[in-house]
Order: structure tokens, then C-alpha cells, then sequence
């Protein structure tokens, strides 16, 4: 044990910290937070057990050259695991125990959260704010040698303790890694009844950071008004003897232990991209409700979404994609990217083969739809789809009756034009929900394919964002030019099909 | 993964329908403002946006006339050129009531119309091609030579809509009209006819019979026999 004694790093002189530890022993402190005022800051130490930290305190307490059997001696130092500290009120007694980890880890398995790292957060009750500063007090007015100038910074925080004794040992209960970055969070929130007035002097104790506005007062409750920020704002605003006038400096014993009132995990969103292919004319992009009626069976969104939220145990999802095509619109060729923003998913790890999988259940679930290139992606990845939908160009297939008889030759013209660029008014079809402007788009190239005297297959490549429908009817005029424009007579489509989306997102996996 | 392409068969099957058919309800107003003739039609899409457009009977395209003008100065502090909108919402617009004028028409004879709106809403925009082509009004009255796109308030469109008459109501007030043309066509015959014979019985004498014989012969419409009726009384009438 001496040889630990010396491994502990605090003051120069071991036998200074004698005469401090008692008294925080007697105080009613724990043996971390013993540790901690003491100025204890390696974390192998507070990694120790609890039987093992029990001893260390002891050694502190008594004398250097102690003799084995002083644990039995003073009485009055004796601190078990079952009285609750004044510091910590618990926190990292019973907070720290084998009995709360599994309890954090049946959660776990409940839940089924599965995840490769994790990382912990507490929330602590603000009384202990008031604690810990009076412990500061006491220590300070009792060791003024040794204790003026350190302020509350300087002891180990309580959070970081906790983290660094059950860090380890949930890994190996979770078998999750702990890292402080993880996506997956596990939320401890503590309560302690028995102390929760302990801040309300401060109230009335600091007018200048709780203004009596009575108006105000009366509306807001003590709990809203007692906050982190506001306490930790008073407290520094109290002098010293103003504070040790109002609170018993060292804190009063308690009787309970904190208790964990929420056990919550959050995990961050998880990204899932790839294309997708319609083949429907009767499907739309997403749910569709007119005046609180569903119209139609399913969307593009439920059929590719609904089995990937399932494998992710997702709470809910989102779907996006790199622009949309209308109801009565196909999209072949290699397809139009696609994300799914998967919100508190509870298994964030799929494996690629499994994706591939998933892939092929959505594939053989219906014929109105076709994915590929099914994939994980992070959240910068996940900016590059917006990109796509104002950027790149698009492709197109439609379907043309004109109104006089046409020869092949009266085609041949739409080879000749490149980058026209037509002036488009917000089409009426859409103009209940847009505000009314003329937006300038570009059809790159076209080519006409001759079927009849009345009928022509239209090919082009537009700038993204084109109206094609309007463009080839001429929207009452207002898309100039136009076909009919064009070709100087009414034309009208009769279908029309998306025969590719360029661009180049996100990663071909499939040939 | 290709589809197989649309088979023209499935698509002829059906009858071809043209843009206004398959997404627009057309509402007629006839005799707008009390003006004999002067007819209008009201496309509604289905989300609910209107279109006033001229009907086909209406005297500009009916009496074959040449449109020289559109001025959209309606009023002297009324101009719908000035019309803004803002947003989705079409703030700012002008609101419009059945009886607010949209335009004014000038044909090359010199005849004017006006074109009103029928329909209560907000203006969202009228057609400024008029300006520079006016002769699309006559030429294409339901595609380029549209009057101007009226939006009702939430909830009101259909409501605007069922005030107007239906495609077989117009029909019907179209065949009306027919039937009372020719009629006030045969009175101004019948009119003129009694005129050219009071001249002659200045100067030689007249067959009675032939006025009655005009009047009974049209025996479904009651203004000739009225006007038959009075004829014979008044003949019945000692002279006073």
C-alpha cells in the first residue's frame, strides 16, 4: 500500500493530506470524492473497486506508517458504501455498482440497441452545485494553507469520474467501445428528493440574478427559474461569509441515495442512400392525401423505406431524393438517387452483405419499383443528393400527338438546336401552391423518333428543374418557347418517362 | 431491368382527350353583365385555379371579328398590368367580383367589348401575349388567347363554379337563343312585311286574311300569337 500511497499524486507532503481527509471522511464524504477534494486527478486511481478505494481512504485517514488492523479504529471515519456522500450524494456509490450497470445493460438488450461505440452522459441534480461549493468553503476556511487559490475547477469534476469507472466495465457489459464522439449516447438522469429545495435560498439570496418581478415570479415556478447556468450565476455571486451564513458549510448528511428517474439512449440519425426505379404510372412519390383521404394504395417512399426503417429499428423516417417525377411518370435507365434519414435508429451497424439483402427483399416485393446501389452513407455524404437535384441535368423519353400530319423530315430540325433556353412561367398545374415567376431553363439537346403521322417519340436533355410537360404543350402560352411553338402547331404528350438522372451519386455497387 | 415500352394500341383504345379536356371543367356565363351574347368560360382545373377564356359564341369569335386591341386600363386608377403577387398565398393581388372588367377589346371595325370576370377571386395574372398578339384571342381562346388566371379563395372554387351554367346548360341556353333569334327574325319579317303593306294600302286595298295567316302559322311561340291575337281584336274593334 505505500507503494500506492506514493503513486497517489497530490500534495508534496503525504502527511499534510492527513489531517484534510479526515475531516472530509468525518464530513460524511465518500471515497471518490475524498480522492477528488483531495486533488486526486489520475484516473487509474478512481478505476480501483469500491473495496479497494474503501482502503485507500482509510490509509489516507489514519497515519502514513498506519498499522493493519486501523481500519477498525476511529469509528467516527468509517464511511461504507451504504451512507450517502455529501458530495455526491450517491452518484458514484451506488451510481458506480455492479447492480445500476446491469440494470443500464438489461435496458440494452430490451431495447435491442446495438451499436459499435458508446459514449455516456449524466444529468445531475443542481443542488449539488450548492454542495460542492460548500465543501470548497469548508475545505478553505479549515486548510486555509492549503486550499486558498484552488477553486472548484481544480478538482476533478464528478461526470469525469463516473465515466472513467463505469466507462470500462459497461464496454464489457455492452460490448460497445466508449468513445466520448460515439453517435450512441446513454442518458443517465439522477434525482435526489430528499435535497431538492436545497437551492431555493439562493432566490431570494441573489435579487440581482432572480429579479422579484412579481409578474414574472408568480409565472415561472422554482423550476424553471433554478437552472444550471442561474445557480451556478448566483453562487458566484455570493461572497464567501454571505454563503457560509446561509448554508452549513460542510453540507448536511442525507439519508437517501440518488436515484436514476430517466435512463434514455439517443442515437444520431443514420444515412441510407441509393437509386431508385419506377415503372408505374399510378404510384406516387409519397403518401398521398386529398381532404384527410389516403388516394392510392402505397408511394415510392413507403415501398423502398418501410422494410429498411424495419431492419434499422428506426423510430421514424425521412425520404429524399434528387428531385421527383410526377404520379403518371416512369424513371428508367440507371435511376434517380434517393436518401432515407433514419431517425433513432436502434441497430446502427449493417453489415454490406445484409444491405444487399435488403436490397433484394425490397426488389421482390413489388413490380412498381426497383432499387440498387442500397448503401450506408455519413451526414457530409448525404449533402451531395441536393446537389443533384439543382445542378445536374436530366434526361427524357415523350411520348408526342401534333395536331396536322407529320413526315420523318419534319423532325429532322430538333437535332439542330442546342442550348435553348425557354423562359417558363410557374405552371398552372402547380400554381395554387407556388408563387407566381418565370424561370429560365435550358433543354441541351433533342432528337425526335417518327412513329406515325401523328404521334413522335421526343428525346431530350434539359438543365434540372425543366417543366418537360409544359414545354411540349406550352402551358397556355406560358413556357416560350415551345414545341408547339417549335413545330407551329398544338402538340400535346401523352406520356412521358425520365430515361436518366446524371448524376453521380451515390456509389455504383451494383453493374 | 428495362421496362417494356407503352404499346401505342393501349393509348389509341381510348379517345384522345387534349390538355383543357382531361385536366380543366369549363362553367359558362352567358350575357355577362346583361349584354346579349357576350358569352364567357370559365376553365377550372382540378386544383382548383380558373381560367376565364372566351366562349366560342361570344359575338368576337361568333360574328368572325378581328381583335386590333386589348387594353387592361379597366378603369382610370384600375390598371391590370399592375397587377404583383407575392408568394404562395398570391398576396397583393387585385380581388375581383363577378362584375370587375379584365380588359377591354377593340376589333378593327371599331366595336368594343368588355371582358369581365365572372367568378370572384384573386387575380393572379392576365395574359400580357394579348398585348403584342391580340388576334390570339379569336384565334386560340382556350390555349395561348386566355383572358386571365383567377384564383378563388380557399375553399370557394367549386362554389364559384356551381354559379355558373354547366357544358349541357350552355348547350341548352345556346339552342334557346337559336329558337329566339329566328322568332325575332320572323318578327322583324313580319314587322317589316305589315309596314311595306300599310304603304301599299295607302295607295291600293288589302287582304286581311294575309296578316292572320302570317301570325297563326307560328304556333309554338308566344309573342307571334300574342301579336295575332291583338291583330285580330283590333280588326274586331269598332273603329274609334
Amino acid at each position: 500500500m505505500a507503494e500506492e500511497l506514493k503513486q497517489l499524486k497530490l500534495f508534496s507532503d503525504v502527511a499534510a493530506m492527513l489531517a484534510p481527509a479526515r475531516s472530509l471522511r468525518e464530513a460524511g464524504c465518500c471515497p471518490c470524492c475524498l480522492l477528488r477534494f483531495l486533488g486526486e486527478k489520475d484516473c487509474h486511481i478512481y478505476q480501483k473497486s469500491a473495496e479497494e478505494l474503501q482502503t485507500v481512504a482509510h490509509i489516507l485517514c489514519n497515519q502514513p506508517q498506519g498499522n493493519a488492523d486501523s481500519a477498525t479504529g476511529d469509528n467516527k471515519c468509517v464511511n461504507t458504501d451504504d451512507i450517502p456522500c455529501i458530495a455526491c450524494l450517491g452518484i458514484l456509490q451506488h451510481g458506480c455498482s455492479e447492480e445500476f450497470l446491469d440494470r443500464i445493460q438489461s435496458k440494452m438488450e430490451e431495447e435491442c440497441y446495438k451499436s459499435q461505440l458508446f459514449s455516456l452522459s449524466l444529468m445531475t441534480p443542481i443542488q449539488l452545485l450548492v454542495r460542492e461549493h460548500a465543501v470548497m468553503l469548508f475545505l478553505r476556511e479549515r486548510f486555509s494553507d492549503l486550499y486558498t487559490g484552488q477553486s472548484i475547477d481544480k478538482v476533478t469534476s464528478m461526470k469525469d469520474v463516473y465515466k472513467w469507472r463505469c466507462g470500462p466495465r459497461l464496454k464489457d457489459k455492452l460490448n460497445m467501445e466508449y468513445h466520448h464522439q460515439s453517435p450512441f449516447l446513454i442518458q443517465l438522469m439522477f434525482e435526489h428528493k430528499e435535497t431538492e429545495t436545497e437551492c431555493s435560498f439562493l432566490i431570494s439570496a441573489c435579487p440581482k440574478v432572480f429579479p422579484t418581478n412579481s409578474r414574472k415570479r408568480k409565472r415561472d415556478s422554482e423550476q424553471t427559474v433554478l437552472n444550471r447556468t442561474s445557480v451556478t450565476r448566483a453562487i458566484s455571486s455570493l461572497s464567501e461569509s454571505k454563503f457560509m451564513s446561509l448554508v452549513r458549510c460542510p453540507p448536511e448528511k442525507v439519508d437517501t441515495m440518488c436515484r436514476c428517474q430517466e435512463l434514455t439512449c439517443y442515437h444520431e440519425a443514420v444515412f441510407v442512400a441509393g437509386r431508385y426505379n419506377k415503372y408505374s404510372r399510378t404510384l406516387s412519390q409519397t403518401p398521398w392525401v386529398v381532404d384527410g383521404e389516403r388516394r392510392g394504395e402505397t408511394s415510392v417512399s413507403e415501398l423502398i423505406c418501410t422494410r429498411i426503417k424495419a431492419m434499422f429499428m428506426a423510430q421514424e423516417y425521412r425520404f429524399s431524393s434528387a428531385g421527383r417525377e410526377d404520379v403518371d411518370v416512369r424513371t428508367l435507365g440507371r435511376g434517380r438517387p434517393f436518401l432515407v434519414e433514419l431517425i433513432q435508429p436502434h441497430i446502427s451497424d449493417v453489415p454490406p452483405d445484409k444491405m444487399k439483402l435488403l436490397q433484394q427483399e425490397i426488389n421482390s416485393g413489388t413490380t412498381d419499383i426497383a432499387i440498387r446501389d442500397l448503401q450506408v452513407v455519413s451526414r457530409e455524404e448525404s449533402g451531395k443528393l441536393k446537389v443533384g437535384e439543382t445542378e445536374k441535368t436530366k434526361s427524357y423519353s415523350a411520348l408526342v400527338r401534333v395536331e396536322k400530319p407529320i413526315q420523318p423530315d419534319d423532325l429532322k430540325f430538333l437535332e439542330e438546336i442546342t442550348d435553348l433556353t425557354l423562359a417558363q412561367k410557374t405552371p398552372i398545374r402547380v400554381i395554387h401552391r407556388r408563387p407566381l415567376a418565370s424561370r429560365d431553363r435550358v433543354i441541351h439537346n433533342m432528337s425526335g423518333e417518327y412513329i406515325d403521322s401523328q404521334h413522335f417519340r421526343l428525346h431530350l436533355k434539359t438543365q434540372a428543374g425543366t417543366y418537360i410537360k409544359e414545354f411540349v404543350h406550352g402551358d397556355f402560352g406560358r413556357t416560350q418557347p415551345s414545341l408547339s411553338t417549335l413545330m407551329h402547331m398544338d402538340t400535346d404528350i401523352l406520356e412521358l418517362d425520365v430515361e436518366s438522372v446524371d448524376v453521380d451519386w451515390p456509389k455504383t455497387i451494383d453493374e | 431491368m428495362d421496362a417494356p415500352i407503352s404499346k401505342m394500341a393501349d393509348l389509341e383504345g381510348k379517345a384522345y382527350r387534349t390538355v383543357v379536356d382531361r385536366y380543366y371543367t369549363p362553367g359558362y356565363r352567358t350575357d355577362v353583365q346583361g349584354r346579349h351574347r357576350e358569352d364567357l368560360c370559365i376553365l377550372q382545373h382540378s386544383n382548383k385555379v380558373c381560367i376565364v377564356t372566351l366562349a366560342a359564341s361570344h359575338p368576337l369569335m361568333a360574328d368572325g371579328k378581328t381583335v386590333a386591341r386589348v387594353d387592361f386600363q379597366v378603369t382610370e386608377k384600375v390598371n391590370r398590368l399592375d397587377n404583383k403577387v407575392i408568394g404562395k398565398g398570391k398576396r397583393g393581388a387585385q380581388w375581383l367580383q363577378e362584375s370587375s372588367p379584365l380588359c377591354r377589346v377593340t376589333c378593327t371595325d371599331n366595336t368594343e367589348f368588355t371582358l369581365y370576370s365572372c367568378i370572384k377571386g384573386k387575380l393572379v395574372e392576365v395574359n400580357e401575349n394579348l398585348i403584342n398578339s391580340p388576334q390570339l384571342l379569336t384565334e386560340k381562346p382556350s390555349s395561348e388567347g386566355y383572358i386571365a388566371i383567377v384564383l378563388p379563395k380557399f375553399g370557394e372554387s367549386d362554389k364559384e363554379m356551381a354559379r355558373l351554367l354547366s357544358q349541357q346548360q350552355y348547350q341548352d341556353a345556346l339552342e334557346r337563343r337559336g329558337r329566339e333569334a329566328t322568332s325575332e327574325a320572323r318578327e322583324r319579317d313580319l314587322v317589316q312585311a305589315r309596314s311595306k303593306m300599310e304603304e301599299e294600302e295607302s295607295s291600293s286595298s288589302t287582304d286581311p286574311g294575309k296578316d292572320q295567316a302570317g301570325g297563326s302559322k307560328d304556333s309554338g311561340d308566344e309573342p307571334n300569337q300574342k301579336r295575332a291575337k291583338l291583330e285580330v281584336t283590333d280588326k274586331e274593334q269598332p273603329s274609334s
